[in-house]
């Protein structure tokens, strides 16, 4: 892996940190990121940006290869050739259980299909259904 | 030294070494959580200091007050955050954080103080006296865990946005090494954030960022998950200390038991030579009586 602070000209320096370990740390020609106002791309020469995450999928090329990372939510800092997404969890594709995410997607949906929109539970119920969706893209590209 | 019989002496050696068996099995098993436990406080950092590091940069570029958890009130109520753990056999780890604690409860007489407690031993000591106990977590040895430092958040939250705390700090014994702790009380909330003075712009040499939504929407993310990666700090590290103490001293009561138990089979072997020797002495008086 490259080192993220001597990103070469042209690249990105790409880190996701979450608060248990470093996801990644590479250097990238270009990011594609879950904003919370939708998803935007990041490259080298972006302007200074700092945006909260939604749960989604973090897509972005290693050496030619397209990697996907799952973030639950998180905030993203875009400055000076440096992406730098701290995420609550994170995980690459690779990593993602994709059986426990299914599950968690159908007890979300069936718990959301009983509720209505008012219900205290609705958002915490709907923030699972996201995450579930999230690890099932990732995974499945 | 008492006679003490020879069957007793023994007795009490394998005693001993049972208990040193005990010991010695409690301070590899701490010695592993001990590695584990400063693998979490290592990786925790990164995270940490780059939110420390977004909360600086936002704060700089707003006005004071700019968020309610880091207003600053005058100080009548506080809310003291106690870290301890749920069992004994660490040495002075949970007696120093728990006299910590009510060090911090006396200076501040006359201010209404509560706690929240983690861990058995700092509630069984808590519960008994007068300073109130909000919430308690216990058991939480196989939780300790990003998940328990957004419960624990959102107690701290909810008290000082109602204004049920003015300040809330953490008291949780900061991990040196495996042989010191430091007792540790840290001001949690208000969050102590650099601002911009009222009349002042932002600072000129700062980067012009681009916020989304806005940037009070970025500074309340960045401000709630700063608090929780503090507390979750505080959880590690307190058992990274909670590991380190117990690994000292299991390690010294290994080394105890082992002289104890040297000293005994010494006694032991007095004991049976002085038996020995009384026993020659009557085979030989009562020849002699013969004898004569």
């Amino acid at each position: 892996m490259a080192n993220a602070d001597e990103a070469p000209e042209g690249a990105l320096a790409l880190s996701v940190i979450t608060p248990v370990r470093r996801v990644a740390e590479t250097s990238v020609s270009m990011v594609t990121l879950p904003g919370v106002d939708g998803d935007f791309g990041a490259m080298p020469g972006h302007m200074a940006f700092i945006t909260t995450l939604r749960p989604g999928v973090v897509t972005y090329d290693e050496g030619g290869m397209p990697r996907r990372v799952a973030v639950s939510g998180g905030i993203v800092d875009v400055t000076g050739g440096k992406v730098v997404i701290l995420a609550r969890t994170a995980e690459p594709a690779q990593e993602v259980d994709l059986d426990r995410a299914r599950r968690a997607r159908e007890s979300a949906e069936s718990q959301l299909s009983a509720l209505t929109y008012a219900d205290e539970h609705w958002a915490r119920w709907e923030a699972k259904l996201a995450r579930a969706i999230a690890r099932i893209t990732t995974a499945e590209g | 030294m008492a006679a003490r019989s020879l069957k007793d002496i023994k007795r009490r050696i394998r005693s001993v070494k049972n208990t040193q068996q005990i010991t010695k099995a409690m301070k590899l098993v701490s010695a592993a959580k001990l590695r584990r436990a400063q693998e979490a406080v290592e990786t925790s950092r990164p995270y940490a200091e780059k939110m420390r590091e977004l909360l600086e940069g936002i704060a700089m570029r707003s006005p004071p007050g700019c968020h309610p958890l880091l207003a600053r009130r005058e100080v009548k109520k506080i809310l003291v955050i106690l870290f301890s753990g749920d069992k004994g056999l660490c040495g002075p780890f949970n007696s120093q954080i728990i006299r910590a604690a009510a060090q911090l409860i006396r200076r501040n007489q006359g201010r209404e103080v509560s706690l929240l407690v983690v861990g058995k031993r700092g509630n069984d000591f808590f519960r008994k006296r007068e300073t109130p106990i909000l919430g308690v977590f216990l058991d939480y040895s196989k939780r300790v865990g990003y998940t328990l430092a957004e419960e624990i958040a959102g107690k701290a939250r909810e008290r000082f946005l109602a204004e049920e705390a003015d300040v809330v700090y953490l008291v949780y014994n900061r991990f040196k090494n495996v042989v010191v702790q430091e007792a540790t009380a840290l001001p949690l909330l208000p969050v102590d954030a650099p601002s911009r003075e009222e009349d002042e712009g932002p600072p000129p040499d700062l980067v012009d960022y681009e916020y989304e939504p806005s940037m009070e929407a970025a500074l309340d993310d960045i401000v709630n998950r700063y608090v929780v990666s503090q507390i979750y700090r505080a959880l590690v590290e307190s058992a990274a200390s909670e590991h380190g103490a117990r690994m000292t001293a299991m390690d010294a009561a290994t080394k105890n038991a082992k002289e104890m138990i040297e000293s005994l089979t010494l006694e032991y072997n007095r004991a049976r030579q002085a038996a020995i020797t009384k026993e020659l002495i009557e085979v030989v008086t009562g020849a002699d009586a013969l004898e004569g």
